[in-house]
């Protein structure tokens, strides 16, 4: 099977999920959601209210009805982020700094995926098809700040590692190390 | 006799399955082509794939159609999918768990060759689209990407022509700046 192939198994389970899906009932349903958000809008109207009828410190219910009409602060945030395209999006940012690498600069620019042997003998690079697994392999991983960085790591890091191991993130160099990479299926 | 994608989407609106299932059948490939591009495996590639379609259903009453073709919006949504993987996936997590997994490999390189599919451009650019601003990355998979023109992929955003050649604009300076690889061809002319 090529890389860029949809198994057939797969897609056709995928497929028999979207009929069914849209053949039965539309439990996620924007009209659904409508409802609900208009339920827990009222409720919180509901609340906001008992509150102040049933007194308190100012100062505590102003900080309940703020930390309700303001729920983006906390982890709800996250949790109700949308993936759809947005319609009408949010202004430009100005002043965004310049993107770079996240790993820094002071030992040479990383080339994604280069191929090579390091200084300790180690190849480095990404894998290619019918000639198995350099030493250290290219990837793409997180720095601590939770960009995007690249770099390698260990294949005697992941390779037989359970799924959501974390390993360390490496330079070609196999020791200076940029972030960290997660094993996202078991090896 | 083949139905066409208008009649497709006007079926699938009125509950009917199988039309949605030939949808499907007619984007599939796209979009996870498309979700490649992020840096996923082939496996949550393909799961990543399953979300764009629940997406689309889901957000039904909102979706822009462009030249009567649901395509662009499904490589949007899949632009944001790729890039908030792990967030996309929270809300379908119960739905995905009833795709059967993929068989395992027969050995550890052959399962890290298919965990790790993309050329080194496409991880460079994965990274690339990763720190760019999100619609600007949405504007730059619809033209650069998949060969839209400016002002469908400005329709399905809802941007006015000139906002979307600016954030065009700017993106591509940004890649030009963070990619130190060479990229796909056009994606910066």
């Amino acid at each position: 099977m090529s890389d860029i192939e949809f198994s057939p198994e797969r897609s056709a389970a995928i497929r028999r999920l979207l009929v069914a899906e849209v053949n039965g009932a539309p439990v996620r349903a924007e009209r659904s959601t409508s409802r609900i958000s208009l339920f827990a809008a009222t409720g919180t109207l509901l609340l906001i209210a008992v509150l102040i009828v049933i007194g308190g410190s100012m100062g505590s219910v102003r900080a309940t009805v703020a930390s309700l009409l303001h729920p983006s602060s906390g982890a709800g945030a996250s949790s109700s982020a949308d993936v759809s395209p947005t319609v009408r999006p949010t202004a430009l940012p100005t002043g965004a700094p310049e993107t770079g690498f996240a790993g820094g600069t002071e030992a040479g620019p990383l080339v994604v995926g280069a191929a090579g042997v390091n200084g300790r003998g180690e190849s480095y690079g990404p894998p290619i098809a019918g000639r198995g697994l350099p030493q250290l392999v290219a990837v793409v991983g997180r720095a601590a700040d939770g960009r995007a960085v690249s770099g390698y790591v260990a294949r005697s890091d992941y390779v037989g590692a359970p799924v959501n191991t974390t390993v360390p993130l490496l330079r070609a160099d196999g020791t200076t190390v940029v972030g960290t990479w997660t094993v996202t299926r078991r090896g | 006799m083949t139905r066409t994608e208008p009649d497709l989407w006007a079926s699938s609106l009125q509950g009917d399955g199988d039309a949605f299932g030939e949808l499907y059948d007619q984007h599939r490939d796209r979009v996870f082509r498309h979700l490649l591009r992020f840096g996923e495996s082939h496996a949550d590639a393909e799961d990543a794939t399953a979300v764009v379609f629940l997406e689309l259903w889901r957000r039904r009453g909102s979706v822009h159609v462009v030249d009567d073709s649901v395509l662009p919006w499904l490589i949007v949504t899949a632009t944001n999918v790729g890039r908030n993987a792990a967030r996309s996936r929270r809300r379908y997590r119960g739905v995905l768990l009833r795709i059967p997994a993929q068989e395992a490999a027969a050995d550890a390189s052959e399962d890290a060759l298919r965990r790790l599919p993309l050329a080194d451009t496409d991880r460079a650019l994965a990274r690339a689209l990763d720190e760019l601003p999100r619609v600007d990355a949405q504007i730059l998979a619809l033209t650069a990407l998949e060969g839209y023109s400016l002002a469908e992929a400005a329709s399905v955003l809802g941007l006015t022509a000139g906002a979307a050649r600016a954030r065009l604009f700017r993106a591509r300076k940004r890649l030009r700046a963070t990619l130190d690889a060479p990229v796909e061809e056009g994606l910066l002319s």
